[in-house]
C-alpha cells in the first residue's frame, strides 16, 4: 500500500485543451481591451474585461489533478539495547510495536528491544511568515 | 460611444460580444454551480475511491489475519453501515451515564463480530481491525454525506447547497484524507500520533523497570486499561494507560475513579497526557503544560476524571504534545517520536515541582495505544 493505486484524474489531453482554450478566451479578451482602447471605446472594454474574468473564473475553480491517493512513507523501527548501548534502525515489519522485546542483543547477552516506531514523510517546504 | 456596425468582421464581433454578454448576466449563476459542481464531482469521485479502497484495504487485512476461507465482504458490508443513536439530551440528567451504556454496547458489538469474523486471531488484532473497520466507516459515511448534498443540490437545483458544499470541500477533503491514510496504520499496527499518551507514559515506567527498580503491573485494572504500580522519587506514582498493542482507547476515567475510591481519595495529584490538536502556525511537537483532564472523545472518561477531582479536591494537571488531525490518526511521525524523552523530563519536573515526598500520584497516558507494547 504505498502510491500504486489507481486515480481518476482528468486525461493529459483534456487538460492541455482546456489550458489552450482558456488562453485563447484570454488572448480575444486582451484583444477586445486592446480595441476598446485604440477606439476609444468604452463598450470593447467591458466586453474584454468580462471575457477575461470568465476565463479567470473557470481556471480558479475549474477542476484541478488529484494527487496520490496514498503519500508514500517510510516506517522505520528503532532497535536498542540498554546493557551494552547498541541501536540499530531498520525497516518496519508487521508485528513489530514500541517496547516488544525482539531477543538478543546482537552485541552483548542482553535483551534489544523496540525503542520507537515512526513514519518519514516527504514533505514540501512551506514558505511561511508565521 | 460608438459602435460601429459598418464592417462584416466587427458587425459580427459585435452581436457575438452582445449574446455573450446577455448570456453571461442571465446565466452567470448557473455557470458558477456548473464550475462548483465540476469541482465537487471530482472530490466526490476521490471520497468513492478512498471508501472502495479502504473496504477492500480492510477486507484484505481481515482475510490475512483470520487465515480462513470465509469471505468477510458482506459482514464489512453491512458493518459500514453500522450507526449508532445518542442519548436524548433535552433531559440532561444523567445523560453520560446513557451514552456510556450505549457506547459500551457499540464497543461490544463491534467487538463480537470482529471475534465472528477472526475467531483464532489475537486481542490486539481484533482490536486493531476494530480501529481499521472504524475509519472505514467513518471514509464511508462522509462519501455518503457529501454525495448526500451533491444529489439534493441536483435534485432541488438549490445554488445554497452547492456554495455550502464547495466552501467546505478543503476541509472535508483534508478529514477523510487523513482517515483514510489512518488505515494504512490501523491494518499494520503502527502506533499512530494519539498514541504518544501512552508511549510516554509506558517509556517512564519501562525506564524504572529496566534500572532494576520494583514496578507492579496489573494487566485489565478495568476493561482494556493497565496499571503500573512504582516508587518515584519517594512518591507513589500509578500509572494509567490503555493496554496494548492493540488499538484501543480503554477507560482511563473508569481506572482513575476506581484509584482515587482505592485510595480514599488520598491522590495528591493526577497529571494527564494527551495529544492535543494544535492550531494553524504552531508547530508539531511542541509541548503545552495547563490545568484540567487533557482527554478528548464523547466525554464519558472526562467526566469520571474530573468527578474525581472535584469529589476529593485533587488537582488536576494536563499536559500536550501538538499535532494536526492528520498527525493524530495516521502513522507516528518522527518528531513526535523524538519529542517523547521530553515529555518524559516535563513529566518528571512536574512531578518534582509541584509534589512532595510521601505523596500519591496518578500519571494518566491518554490516546490510543495501537503499536505501544505494555
Amino acid at each position: 500500500m504505498s502510491g500504486e493505486e489507481s486515480e481518476s484524474k482528468p486525461s493529459k489531453l483534456s487538460r492541455i485543451m482546456a489550458i489552450v482554450v482558456g488562453l485563447a478566451m484570454a488572448a480575444g479578451a486582451a484583444y477586445l481591451m486592446y480595441l476598446g482602447i485604440t477606439m476609444n471605446d468604452f463598450l470593447y472594454i467591458i466586453m474584454g474585461f468580462l471575457l477575461f474574468s470568465f476565463v479567470t473564473t473557470l481556471f480558479n475553480i475549474g477542476v484541478r489533478p488529484i494527487p496520490p491517493l496514498m503519500k508514500p512513507v517510510n516506517t522505520m523501527t528503532v532497535i536498542k539495547c540498554d546493557k551494552c548501548g547498541f541501536s540499530e534502525i531498520r525497516e518496519f515489519r508487521r508485528g513489530d510495536y514500541i517496547f516488544k522485546e525482539i531477543g538478543k542483543c546482537k552485541d552483548c547477552d542482553g535483551i534489544a528491544y523496540i525503542k520507537s516506531v515512526y513514519t518519514i514523510e516527504e514533505e514540501k517546504s512551506k514558505r511561511s511568515s508565521f | 460611444m460608438q459602435f460601429d456596425f459598418g464592417n462584416d468582421i466587427s458587425s459580427i464581433l459585435s452581436i457575438l460580444i452582445y449574446v455573450f454578454f446577455f448570456i453571461y448576466i442571465i446565466f452567470a449563476q448557473r455557470i458558477q454551480i456548473w464550475a462548483m459542481s465540476k469541482q465537487i464531482e471530482v472530490a466526490l469521485s476521490k471520497l468513492e475511491l478512498y471508501s472502495s479502497k479502504g473496504k477492500s484495504i480492510t477486507i484484505n487485512t481481515i482475510k490475512e489475519v483470520c487465515k480462513c476461507e470465509t469471505d468477510p465482504t458482506n459482514a464489512v458490508n453491512n458493518f459500514l453501515e453500522f450507526f449508532t443513536i445518542e442519548p436524548v439530551d433535552k433531559d440532561p440528567a444523567g445523560v453520560l451515564k446513557r451514552l456510556e451504556h450505549i457506547l459500551d454496547v457499540r464497543d461490544n458489538r463491534f467487538e463480537m463480530q470482529v471475534r465472528q469474523l477472526t475467531p483464532n486471531a489475537p486481542e490486539s488484532e481484533i482490536q486493531n481491525i476494530e480501529n481499521l473497520l472504524e475509519a472505514a466507516q467513518a471514509v464511508y459515511f462522509i462519501f455518503k454525506v457529501v454525495r448526500h448534498y451533491y444529489l439534493l443540490a441536483k435534485k432541488s437545483k438549490s445554488y445554497i447547497f452547492i456554495v455550502q458544499l464547495q466552501m467546505q470541500l478543503n476541509e472535508i477533503m483534508r478529514i477523510a484524507s487523513a482517515y483514510f491514510e489512518a488505515l494504512r496504520a490501523f491494518s499494520e499496527g503502527k502506533p499512530i500520533g494519539d498514541s504518544i499518551g501512552p508511549f510516554i507514559v509506558a517509556a517512564i515506567a519501562k525506564e524504572y523497570k529496566r534500572s532494576g527498580k520494583p514496578v507492579k503491573e496489573i494487566l485489565n485494572y478495568v476493561k482494556d486499561t493497565m496499571l503500573y504500580e512504582l516508587d518515584y522519587e519517594n512518591r507513589k506514582l500509578y500509572i494509567v494507560r490503555a493496554q496494548g498493542p492493540g488499538g484501543t482507547v480503554g477507560k482511563p476515567g473508569e481506572a482513575i475513579k476506581k484509584l482515587v475510591e482505592e485510595n480514599n481519595g488520598k491522590i495528591n495529584r493526577i497529571i494527564t497526557i494527551d495529544a492535543g490538536l494544535r492550531l494553524e502556525g504552531e508547530k508539531s511537537a511542541e509541548i503545552a503544560e495547563g490545568v484540567g483532564a487533557a482527554i478528548g472523545g464523547p466525554g464519558v472518561e472526562k467526566f469520571k476524571m474530573e468527578d474525581a477531582g472535584v469529589t476529593y479536591n485533587i488537582p488536576l494537571d494536563a499536559i500536550i504534545v501538538k499535532e494536526t488531525i492528520e498527525e493524530a490518526v495516521t502513522s507516528l511521525k518522527k518528531d513526535l517520536a523524538e519529542a517523547v524523552d521530553n515529555v518524559v523530563n516535563r513529566v518528571k519536573t512536574a512531578i518534582n515541582e509541584r509534589t512532595k515526598p510521601g505523596d500519591t500520584i496518578i500519571l494518566a497516558g491518554i490516546g490510543n495505544t495501537i503499536g505501544v507494547g505494555v
